[in-house]
């Protein structure tokens, strides 16, 4: 038919730009998700240093002890971080819930 | 900066000071060591090697600044810093009589030991004020 093309052109304009936040959406979502698994990766990782130059220190080999103590306060500030996150990350998550509908 | 070099920065002074009062104290241990051909003692130094970081570059770029390369700390040895004191019947003394000793000031070592001790605590101090700075920005919006 000959609406066709116009049809398609139309529904054409009007999928491009609904596709692209909808592409858009997910690549967020899923950076956001990327980005939370980076951040732990991360706490996990400076709490496993602090926990090793601890064992380093205890065991008596040549470790001078601020450093043990700065990787354990690096280790703290990443845990507390990862803490408020969460807590921001559920309270914004119960506000949405409670909408009434 | 990011927040792994704050902590580089007063790590780094930490060590410098920590370096510098184990150089006087074995400055102090060696002040009275007579030298000899198969032991030359000598008074140690600390020396600061590398680039000084380029500060005022760091603050025109901001917060997208990169982690300033932090200079190396170096211990030489003052190797020309003798004394000599003539004791024919030392068994290090040389044809002469005279034995030699490292020059070591024990007054400027004392202070060292002091500048260093204070030194140390201003960086613990620099760190826990920063610590207290990036754990009070967690605080935003709670109350």
């Amino acid at each position: 038919m000959s609406i066709d093309p116009i049809q398609g052109g139309a529904l054409s304009a009007a999928v491009i730009p609904a596709t692209q936040p909808a592409a858009a959406a997910p690549s967020t979502s899923a950076d956001f998700a990327a980005l939370l698994n980076q951040g732990l990766e991360r706490v996990d990782g400076s709490l496993q240093q602090a926990d090793a130059s601890l064992q380093a220190l205890a065991a008596g080999e040549t470790v001078a002890v601020h450093d043990v103590v700065i990787a354990m306060e690096q280790a703290r500030v990443a845990m507390q971080f990862a803490v408020e996150t969460r807590n921001r990350v559920v309270e914004a998550y119960q506000e949405f819930m409670r909408m009434q509908l | 900066m990011e927040n792994d070099s704050i902590f580089a920065i007063s790590r780094f002074g930490l060590n410098h000071e920590r370096l510098r009062a184990e150089v006087a104290a074995h400055n102090i241990a060696i002040a009275n060591t007579a030298r000899t051909d198969a032991n030359p003692i000598a008074a140690l130094r600390v020396v600061v090697q590398g680039a000084a970081p380029d500060f005022a570059a760091m603050v025109r770029a901001g917060a997208a600044s990169p982690a300033l390369p932090l200079p190396q700390l170096a211990v030489e040895q003052a190797t020309d810093a003798v004394r000599t004191v003539s004791d024919p019947s030392h068994p290090a003394a040389d044809g002469a009589g005279r034995v030699q000793y490292p020059r070591v000031e024990i007054a400027d070592e004392m202070t060292t030991l002091v500048a260093a001790t204070r030194g140390y605590e201003a960086n613990v101090k620099a760190i826990n004020t920063l610590r207290a700075m990036v754990l009070k920005a967690l605080e935003m919006g709670t109350r």
